[in-house]
């Protein structure tokens, strides 16, 4: 996906062309409440990556600055672990990863993205959203309420994990001797 | 067909140096060629000064680019209605200037070899210098240098100051466009982490910039305002000269000040004057030290100020006036990516630990 050509004028009085980044993005949960005209001002703060396979996306323990769209290709999320790499997941097109690093001031990467096969990446960063909040507030608040929108939801899912898995540890055999 | 890792390594360690070499280049070009760098720096100046006002257009509902030329439109008419009038005064007081001038400077050459004998008469120290030759010296030195450069500066300056509106113009529409070429450059293992430190130094850049112009308009006009209150002559264009000289950190108040107290000191007639000029100068000195300072440049800058001082040293050796300027916000910079830098090499050997 190549950006398009930008020139000075008839950049001024361009007529909105939506493009396969606009596609993406607007598929984002992050994303889907932004207005075209929000999305075309979108375009111009996030950044595409491509990836090679193996190539590291961030490694567990790296400073973070933002989160990361998988447009195309597959990520797998890994964790050292006392055993070794510990495969959390596999993400694929239209996933996203990272999007803690842009309301944590001081995110250390809670894992490692690698990519597995030739993958290209968008990454909207914490200065850019910053950015966005100054010049177009309207637009920012819908991303952040996204953003609480999503988090909530992880943290009711990490919630109900921790629920079953203490609910099948009382029902253990070795319960007694655990507690 | 993937890459082997030291392949990869050794690629991803030229397209770092590769884009290194990009900023450094352009940096060596912008400072070896004034008729490049001087109309940029201004531009840039210009561009970060208007960009507050081109977020609160687009906050309103502009698009970007309208409201990057609107404010640039604005901006170059006010600018040039401020250069017109700082001419048309400035050639109106400059002619009544140099009539007067032989005579006061005749007169101010008395006055000075007239207080040397004195000083002569009562300390023997003073009896071995000659400070009256020195500083006539000096002078004549600075009118052969004037005489043969002032016409040449005059036009670049000129020159300088109509193209600042215009690389202003493109850095607020496209300076993210630029930024983001380069971000290409740069290989994905140090693409987030240059992301973070160039946005980083941008920002301390941008808030110095502003807070020192904030500075300098706040010198100017209380210093505008006494010397008109008192009486002094020429008073705005003092003024004017007084907040562009208080950007210069440390000797820009003492440098500000003088063109104001020469004018008592060479016209016997305005001699009364000297105290209270003197005051208006120490009052918004006092205000900018106790005040603006603290309030807006201090927490931006954060160095200490033996290291500032060395830093503002090292500037002006290096570049003159224009090296004091650029020294400050070089070495906010150079500390910001060195904070980065060491947090990096440290979360990196962490790693390679816990692996």
């Amino acid at each position: 996906m190549k950006p398009s050509p930008h020139f000075l004028f008839t950049d001024l009085f361009s007529r909105y062309k939506r493009s396969p980044l606009d596609e993406i993005l607007s598929q984002n949960i992050l994303f889907s409440t932004l207005s075209r005209r929000e999305l075309r001002s979108l375009r111009g703060r996030v950044y595409e990556r491509t990836y090679q396979p193996n190539e590291p996306v961030f490694e567990q323990g790296d400073r973070g600055f933002g989160m990361y769209i998988i447009a195309k290709g597959r990520v797998a999320i890994q964790t050292h672990a006392v055993e070794g790499e510990l495969q959390v997941t596999t993400l694929g097109p239209g996933s996203f990863f990272g999007e803690l690093a842009l309301i944590d001031p001081e995110n250390l990467r809670s894992a490692r993205a690698i990519a597995q096969e030739p993958s290209v990446l968008i990454g909207f960063f914490k200065a850019d959203l910053l950015d966005l909040l100054e010049r177009q507030p309207d637009t920012g608040v819908k991303v952040l309420f996204q953003l609480a929108t999503v988090l909530g939801q992880r943290l009711l899912e990490s919630t109900e994990k921790i629920n079953l898995l203490w609910g099948a540890k009382q029902g253990s055999p070795y319960y007694g001797e655990v507690a | 067909m993937a890459k082997s890792p030291e392949r990869s390594d050794f690629r991803d360690r030229v397209r770092l140096v590769f884009a290194v070499s990009v900023v450094l280049g352009i940096g060596a070009v912008l400072f070896a060629l004034p008729a490049l760098g001087m109309p940029t720096l201004l531009g840039g100046v210009l561009a970060i000064a208007s960009s507050p006002i081109v977020a609160w257009l687009e906050r309103r509902g502009f698009a970007r680019g309208f409201s990057v030329l609107l404010v640039t439109c604005v901006g170059a008419a006010v600018f040039a209605g401020v250069v017109t009038w700082g001419l048309a005064v400035l050639v109106k007081q400059w002619d009544g200037f140099s009539e007067r001038f032989p005579v006061l400077f005749e007169q101010a050459v008395g006055r000075l070899r007239a207080s040397e004998e004195v000083w002569r008469s009562k300390v023997a120290v003073f009896q071995s210098l000659h400070i009256t030759d020195a500083l006539l010296q000096a002078v004549s030195g600075s009118k052969a240098w004037a005489a043969s450069n002032a016409a040449r500066v005059m036009g670049d300056a000129l020159v300088w100051t109509l193209l600042a509106p215009f690389v202003a113009f493109v850095l607020l529409k496209d300076g993210s466009l630029v930024l983001r070429q380069f971000y290409a450059l740069i290989p994905n293992r140090y693409f987030e982490e240059t992301v973070m430190v160039s946005s980083k130094i941008l920002e301390a850049l941008a808030l110095y910039v502003r807070a020192k112009l904030l500075e300098g308009i706040v010198v100017g006009v209380i210093c505008g305002v006494g010397l008109a209150a008192v009486g002094a002559p020429y008073a705005w264009v003092l003024a004017l000269i007084a907040g562009v000289t208080n950007t210069i950190p440390y000797v820009g108040p003492i440098v500000g000040a003088v063109p104001a107290l020469l004018i008592p000191l060479f016209d016997a007639s305005q001699a009364s004057l000297l105290w209270p000029i003197l005051l208006v100068f120490l009052v918004a000195n006092v205000i900018d030290s106790f005040l603006v300072f603290p309030l807006f440049v201090a927490q931006v800058v954060d160095l200490h100020p033996l290291v500032l001082i060395a830093v503002v040293m090292v500037g002006q050796s290096a570049y003159g006036v224009i090296g004091m300027l650029l020294s400050v916000p070089l070495a906010a910079s150079a500390k910001v990516v060195g904070q980065e830098l060491y947090a990096a090499l440290l979360s990196r050997r962490m790693r390679a630990r816990s692996n």
